[in-house]
């Protein structure tokens, strides 16, 4: 009782250390949501509105993506980013731009596919309408997400939702410095670690909180359609 | 009259099931030919094939001495077509009344003045900067009309027009159509067997995706000569 008293009191101050600690986060896991949703919201439209050889197989293959173990993606990006990597020369490994990208290339998969199914789900009369209108390729993708905004903002959110809760691509190959890379996951691991258990609880509480108010706004959304 | 569309061998197939077969036939620029047959009788299919929605299981389809293969966008201009139930965008039956010029890349001025017309032109006397989640069946019908007329086609592919509409409605639609006629846009209308209000220039009737030939043109001669 007396270490969720502390947390309380350490959220309620608004300790300092904390704050930076969830600043860090959503500033990371915003950056690459966003990174992710400008490249996955339009694949996700694309492969849900046309109709191409194997492209159930793709799908299989994205939603198999979707279930990928963060600590994989922080392996291969760590690879990839390391001195002697390819991508080594870049410098970009224990900074914060390293934990977006892993971010956002964790969630990319998770984003397409459930856009794709957003766009899956319209009604069958909306291709065939723009078709008519003469809406050209771009123009019906336009049209197609539009019509599926709010699926294609659910699935935006749960991208958000997966990154600000993943731990292995933050401690991998964004080190856990603090004011840098530090997020909260990595933070409540490394406080727990040291003992230092109320520190932890406030983040874990703060973070709990944050996945609360993204399913509610989902459910919002879902309800709202 | 010249051909506008010439149809040979056309098969449609959906699952391998037959829904539609036209050895040949010819659908005249500037005519309004209606399309009449039961539920299931095939002219919602060929009215897509018609709008180059579809492409057909075998056999050529040519609109004006081009054959349809893809349409570009061109051509789709050229085509307008309303389903027998109109989806409708989210958002005002201006929006959905603008759209296709938005596509055009025409500006946003043009474009509501444009729609404007085309709502007078159809009798949409309801406020058109309204939802059309509030639209009424027949309110419904004739946004989805105005949003064709509004393109300016040459041909206009309605299927099923009438459904959703009171006599009223159905009347001063049958006139917008024989108005639409003398300006020479060539007109393909669907309907069960009572659309015997339309001076049409061609009556088909569709059986089991058959032209039942016996039948072609009978009552529209009969209609022209009152």
């Amino acid at each position: 009782m007396g270490d969720f008293e502390a947390a309380l009191r350490l959220i309620l101050t608004q300790d300092a250390e904390l704050l930076e600690i969830v600043f860090t986060s959503l500033e990371i896991s915003l950056s690459a949501v966003i990174l992710a949703a400008l490249i996955a919201v339009p694949l996700g439209g694309i492969i849900g509105m046309a109709e191409f050889r194997g492209k159930r197989l793709l799908e299989q293959f994205l939603s198999s993506l979707m279930a990928l173990p963060t600590v994989v993606v922080g392996l291969l990006l760590y690879g990839l980013l390391s001195r002697h990597g390819p991508l080594g020369e870049w410098e970009l490994l224990y900074t914060p731009a390293a934990v977006i990208l892993g971010q956002a290339v964790l969630v990319l998969p998770l984003i397409v596919h459930l856009v794709s199914s957003a766009v899956q789900s319209a009604d069958p009369r909306l291709g065939p309408t723009l078709e008519s209108l003469g809406a050209g390729f771009f123009q019906k993708l336009k049209g197609f997400l539009a019509e599926t905004r709010t699926g294609c903002a659910v699935a935006i959110a749960t991208g958000f939702s997966r990154a600000i809760g993943e731990v292995g691509v933050a401690m991998m190959v964004g080190g856990n410095i603090q004011g840098l890379t530090r997020t909260m996951t990595t933070a409540i691991a490394l406080e727990t670690g040291k003992g230092e258990f109320e520190r932890g609880l406030a983040l874990g509480l703060i973070l709990l909180g944050m996945a609360f108010l993204v399913n509610w706004v989902i459910a919002w959304l879902k309800r709202a359609a | 009259m010249s051909s506008l569309y010439a149809l040979h061998r056309v098969v449609q197939r959906y699952d391998g099931r037959t829904v539609l077969e036209i050895p040949e036939l010819f659908l005249h620029r500037g005519a309004l030919t209606v399309l009449l047959g039961g539920n299931g009788s095939g002219k919602s299919t060929l009215l897509r094939l018609l709008a180059v929605l579809e492409r057909p299981s075998a056999g050529e389809i040519w609109f004006d001495g081009v054959l349809l293969r893809r349409a570009d966008r061109k051509l789709r201009r050229r085509i307008g077509y309303v389903m027998q139930q109109p989806y409708l965008l989210q958002g005002s039956a201006l929006d959905n009344v603008m759209l296709g010029l938005k596509f055009q890349g025409i500006r946003r001025a043009q474009r509501r003045a444009l729609a404007l017309m085309a709502f007078e032109e159809v009798g949409f006397t309801a406020d058109p900067r309204q939802s059309v989640a509030k639209l009424s069946g027949g309110q419904r019908q004739l946004v989805a009309l105005a949003r064709t007329l509004v393109l300016k086609p040459e041909v206009i592919l309605l299927d099923e027009p009438f459904n959703h509409l009171d006599l009223h409605a159905c009347k001063s639609l049958a006139q917008l159509f024989v108005r639409l006629r003398r300006q020479g846009v060539s007109l393909v209308i669907s309907g069960h067997a009572d659309l015997e209000f339309l001076p049409a220039d061609e009556r088909l009737l569709l059986a089991n995706g058959r032209i039942d030939l016996g039948q072609r043109g009978t009552k529209a001669v009969r209609l022209d000569r009152r």
